[in-house]
């Protein structure tokens, strides 16, 4: 079992491969990064995101770091996309720096820490789940439910899931929903409005969700369209599990919600709606209170 | 538009009747217009009409709804529905999603009927991209199709 998605960004000879995600599922494209400007624009418009995003800032740092600091490269990131903590990502560089660790090494271990980490949380998560897991999930977390499912399979459970559309960059539809199909994973597409007639109707009986951000007391940030989904599950008693990696001690709703540009509204419909006021907040709040449990990357 | 510039909204989902639109001329308070997939009534029907009507609306995808009763911004919800009956109304796919949302945030909802009409939208299933099917080998059991929810009345007081 394997998606690209599993790890989107790669460095190979002095170049950084960025997985297009917006082109899935209609090609399999690659962009060559080569200078911090091409890195920025990327990440801008969401070539890469989630995972993506965090080994594009590690390989800009290892690529550039002649030309910017991991503080400069930290700051032009958060100005693209600023609800990820890209400086917390520059603190781990720079305290193993200062142990004298080599800068490419640092991020060669993190990358191989982090898939093992990964696959043990799916592990602890699969052990979580019912026997006949009937899960809803939303955007995409870059091929840990694949990683979820085998577990699950080794714990002689099944497992069936629905995927929100997740738009307008349907992420759901077009990464997950993708990724978990090449796969063979039974799995259903819905609307993201159809998450609250499903757990009425029984037919889910747990949630789980990515998280961009997360603080010590389980309140994350994800996706816009994940507090709707934990305050509707809450209703239907259905639990509720995010994917959290280093929590901070700080207060949820002081972290920026990034608004897209609001033309992006309409990806992916037909027809100019160039003059329709819209609006697009990227991520929403959801408190621990909603939360079932944040299971965590651990070492 | 930005978030912060949204205030005391009227939430509308489903497809918006001549009565509801009266309404909304009369209430003169800012309108959000979510999408309504997969029929994409939001921006096919509704946000034409009130184009035309010259009320102020704002687009919206549905999965933003959530982020907006968090922080507040909406002050009604104004429910068009297909059909009354003894346990409550019916109304189209995501119905449920608004209603709920609405009551688990003590956001008062109205009900109208909806306008009668034929839908004949692009996006008619999940699987479609505008339109353009994208699963090639498209199998109709991968799909939740949508159909009709029913809302419960005691949903519907507060």
């Amino acid at each position: 079992m394997k998606s690209p998605l599993l790890f989107p960004v790669t460095l190979k000879e002095n170049k950084i491969l960025v997985l297009d995600e917006t082109q899935i599922p209609f090609k399999e494209e690659y962009i060559e990064v080569t200078s911090l400007d091409k890195a920025l624009w990327v990440l801008k418009e969401m070539k890469t995101r989630s995972l993506g995003q965090v080994l594009l800032f590690f390989y800009s740092c290892v690529l550039f770091q002649g030309k910017h600091s991991i503080d400069e490269i930290s700051e032009q990131f958060k100005a693209r996309r600023p609800t990820f903590d890209f400086s917390m990502l520059g603190q781990i560089l720079k305290s193993q720096i200062k142990k004298g660790v080599p800068l490419n090494e640092i991020v060669n271990r993190f990358i191989l820490g982090f898939d093992m980490m990964r696959k043990k949380r799916a592990r602890e998560l699969a052990m979580l789940l019912p026997q006949n897991a009937s899960i809803l999930t939303i955007c995409n977390v870059n091929g840990e439910l694949i990683y979820l499912y085998e577990e699950l399979r080794e714990l002689g459970k099944q497992a069936l899931l629905y995927v929100c559309e997740t738009r307008p960059y349907l992420q759901g539809t077009r990464l997950t929903f993708w990724e978990l199909r090449k796969n063979n994973i039974p799995c259903r597409l819905i609307c993201d409005n159809q998450a609250a007639i499903l757990m009425k109707e029984r037919l889910i009986n747990c949630v789980i969700t990515g998280a961009d951000r997360a603080t010590t007391k389980c309140d994350v940030i994800n996706k816009v369209g994940t507090y709707s989904l934990a305050r509707l599950a809450k209703h239907f008693d259905i639990p509720f599990y995010p994917l959290t990696q280093y929590p901070r001690d700080i207060d949820v709703d002081s972290i920026e919600i990034e608004e897209r540009p609001p033309e992006e509204s309409f990806m992916y419909l037909k027809g100019d709606y160039s003059d329709m006021e819209a609006f697009y907040p990227a991520f929403d709040v959801t408190k621990h209170e909603f939360i079932t449990e944040c299971v965590e990357l651990k070492p | 538009m930005k978030l912060d510039s949204i205030s005391k909204a009227t939430l509308i989902w489903g497809m918006i009747s001549q009565e509801g639109l009266v309404h909304l001329k009369e209430e003169k308070s800012l309108v959000i217009v979510p999408e309504n997939r997969p029929y994409l009534i939001g921006l096919k029907h509704n946000a034409p009409l009130l184009k035309k009507e010259n009320i102020d609306f704002v687009y919206c995808c549905d999965n933003v709804l959530g982020l907006l009763f968090y922080k507040g911004k909406i002050e009604k919800t104004l429910l068009f529905y297909k059909e009354l009956n003894q346990n409550g109304v019916t109304g189209i796919c995501g119905s449920l999603y608004a209603a709920l949302l609405s009551k688990l945030h003590n956001i008062p909802i109205k009900i109208a009927p909806q306008r009668r009409c034929e839908i004949e939208f692009l996006d008619a299933d999940a699987s479609s991209l505008g339109g353009n099917l994208f699963l090639e080998d498209r199998q109709d059991n991968c799909i939740i199709r949508a159909g009709d929810e029913v809302i419960e009345t005691e949903l519907l007081i507060k």
